[in-house]
C-alpha cells in the first residue's frame, strides 16, 4: 500500500512537473518566435522607409535640380534694359541657386550618393565638414586602422551618426562632440561622447519624444548591435554600439 | 442538504453554458460548434451515469469510458481546429491515434470496459493540459486582444484546470481504492474526489462566460466580408 500512495504520488507530480516544464518551454518558444517577427517588421519598415528616401532624393536630385537649373539659364537669357527689373532677376537668379543648394542639402541628408561609392568614414567626413560651415559644434571623428564594415550596414550606422550628429545640434547644446568607430577583437563599436547638459533617459521614453532613440534601437537591433547610453543631467552623453565582428 | 444531491446539481452546472450556448446558437462562430458538442456529450454522460447508478444500480464505468474516448476525440479536433494550421494536422491524427489504440489495449484487450482504470484518462488529460498550454501560450504572442476577453483562452484555461485535476483525482481513487473504509472518517483521497465537483462547477462557469462572450458571426473579422444578400 505504501509503495503504491509512493508511486502514485511520484508519477502525479512528474506529471504536473512535465506540464509547468512545458509551460515554460512554451512561453520561450513564443517569445522567441514574436520577437523575431518584430525585428522582421521594424526591418520590413525601415527598409521601406531607405527605399522612399532613395526615391525622393533621386527625384531631387535628377528631376527638380535641372528643372531648376534649367530656369535660371532662361532667365539669364532675358534681356532686360531696367535696372529694376535686372535688380529683380538677380535677386530671383540667387533664390534659385538658394533653392538648388537647399535641395542638394535635402537631398543628401536623405541618400548620400556617395555612400555606395565610398566607405562609411569618407562619408561621415564629407557630411561633417557640409555640417562645420553651418553649425558651431566641434565634431572630432576617429577611425581605427582596417575599420571594414559590411556594405549592408553602412547604411544604419550612416543613420545612427546623423541622428547622434542631428540630436547633439538640436537638444544638448554641447560645444565637442566626439565620435569613435573601432575594430575591436570582441567587437565593432561606434562611441559618441558630448560635453552637453545630458537628459534624463525616463523622461525621454516617458514623454512624447524619444522617436530618433526609438530609430536608433531599431536600426542596432537590426544589426544585431547593442546600444548603451550613458547620461545624466548636465554630464553630457555617451553612446556606445556594439556590433558583433561577424 | 444530502452530500449526492449536491454533487449531482454541482455535475448539472454544465447546463449553464449549454443554456447560453442554445440562446446564442444561431450567432456562434463555427469555430466553437465542436466546443458546443463537447457540452452536451457532457451532459448527456452525466444523465446516463444518474440513470445507470439510481435506477438500475449499476456501475456507471462504461459510460465514463466511451465518454472520455469520445471526449478526448472532440477536445483534440477541437484544439485542432483553434490551431488553424495545416501543418499540425498530422500531428493531432497522430495524437488521436495514439489515444483511440491506448483505450482499446486499456479498455478491450487487458481489462473489461465495466472495470474503473485510470490509466487512459490520465494520458488523455495530459495529453489535453499540453495541448492547452501551447494554445494559450500561443495566444498570448500572435493576438493583440487582451486574452481575458478571448473565449478560446477561457475554454483552455478551464480544460487545464479540469483535466489537470481530473489528473490529481484519478490518482486519488487509485489510492482511495486500496484504503480500508472507516465509517464517518474522510480520507484526503476522498476530499480530493469531492473537491472534482467544485472544480467541476467553477469549470462549467467559466465555459458559461466564454460562450457568452463568442464574437458573433456578424462581428467576426473575416465573415463580415461573406454576407450573404
Amino acid at each position: 500500500m505504501a509503495d503504491k500512495l509512493f508511486y502514485t504520488v511520484i508519477i502525479t507530480a512528474l506529471l504536473i512537473a512535465i506540464v509547468i516544464v512545458f509551460f515554460v518551454v512554451s512561453v520561450i518558444r513564443y517569445n522567441k518566435k514574436y520577437m523575431q517577427l518584430q525585428k522582421d517588421k521594424v526591418q520590413a519598415q525601415i527598409m521601406i522607409q531607405e527605399l522612399e528616401r532613395k526615391r525622393i532624393a533621386n527625384d531631387l536630385h535628377d528631376s527638380l535640380g535641372p528643372m531648376l537649373s534649367t530656369v535660371k539659364l532662361y532667365m539669364h537669357s532675358i534681356s532686360v534694359s531696367d535696372d529694376t527689373d535686372k535688380e529683380s532677376l538677380d535677386k530671383a537668379s540667387s533664390f534659385i541657386d538658394e533653392t538648388i543648394k537647399n535641395l542638394r542639402e535635402i537631398s543628401y541628408n536623405l541618400l548620400p550618393s556617395s555612400l555606395a561609392r565610398n566607405d562609411l568614414t569618407m562619408v561621415v567626413r564629407e557630411f561633417i565638414s557640409r555640417l562645420a560651415s553651418r553649425h558651431p559644434l566641434k565634431i572630432d571623428f576617429e577611425t581605427t586602422e582596417n575599420t571594414s564594415i559590411p556594405k549592408d550596414t553602412e547604411i544604419h550606422l550612416f543613420r545612427i551618426i546623423q541622428e547622434i550628429i542631428h540630436n547633439t545640434i538640436k537638444h544638448s547644446g554641447a560645444s565637442k562632440l566626439k565620435l569613435i568607430i573601432a575594430k575591436k577583437p570582441d567587437g565593432l563599436f561606434l562611441i559618441s561622447e558630448d560635453n552637453g547638459k545630458g537628459f534624463n533617459m525616463d523622461d525621454i521614453r516617458d514623454g512624447a519624444g524619444g522617436l530618433g532613440l526609438k530609430s536608433m534601437e531599431n536600426r542596432c537591433e537590426m544589426i544585431d548591435a547593442t546600444l548603451k547610453i550613458i547620461t545624466a543631467k548636465n554630464q553630457g552623453c555617451k553612446i556606445i554600439i556594439k556590433m558583433p565582428n561577424s | 442538504m444530502d452530500s449526492n444531491v449536491l454533487n449531482f446539481l454541482m455535475s448539472e452546472s454544465i447546463l449553464i453554458p449549454i443554456i447560453i450556448g442554445a440562446i446564442r446558437i444561431k450567432s456562434l462562430n463555427k469555430a466553437y460548434y465542436p466546443f458546443f458538442v463537447f457540452l452536451l456529450l457532457g451532459l448527456l454522460s452525466e444523465l446516463v451515469s444518474f440513470i445507470l447508478i439510481e435506477k438500475f444500480k449499476t456501475s456507471n464505468a462504461a459510460d465514463i469510458k466511451v465518454y472520455s474516448l469520445v471526449e478526448c476525440c472532440i477536445v483534440l479536433y477541437l484544439l485542432y481546429v483553434w490551431q488553424n494550421s495545416a501543418r499540425h494536422r498530422q500531428l493531432f491524427i497522430f495524437l488521436a491515434a495514439i489515444c483511440i489504440i491506448f483505450w482499446i489495449v486499456e479498455c478491450v484487450i487487458f481489462l473489461n470496459i465495466n472495470t474503473w482504470s485510470p490509466y487512459f484518462r490520465v494520458f488523455y488529460a495530459f495529453v489535453i493540459v499540453l495541448l492547452s498550454v501551447n494554445q494559450i501560450n500561443a495566444m498570448m504572442f500572435d493576438h493583440d486582444e487582451p486574452l481575458y476577453k478571448n473565449p478560446m483562452f477561457i475554454i483552455s484555461l478551464g480544460f487545464i484546470i479540469i483535466f489537470l485535476y481530473q489528473i490529481i483525482e484519478e490518482a486519488a481513487y487509485y489510492i482511495g481504492a486500496d484504503q480500508p473504509t472507516v465509517s464517518d472518517k474522510i480520507t484526503v483521497s476522498d476530499k480530493i474526489i469531492i473537491g472534482y465537483g467544485y472544480i467541476n462547477f467553477f469549470v462549467n462557469a467559466m465555459y458559461g462566460v466564454a460562450i457568452f462572450i463568442i464574437t458573433t458571426k456578424s462581428k467576426d473579422e473575416y465573415n463580415q466580408y461573406f454576407k450573404q444578400g
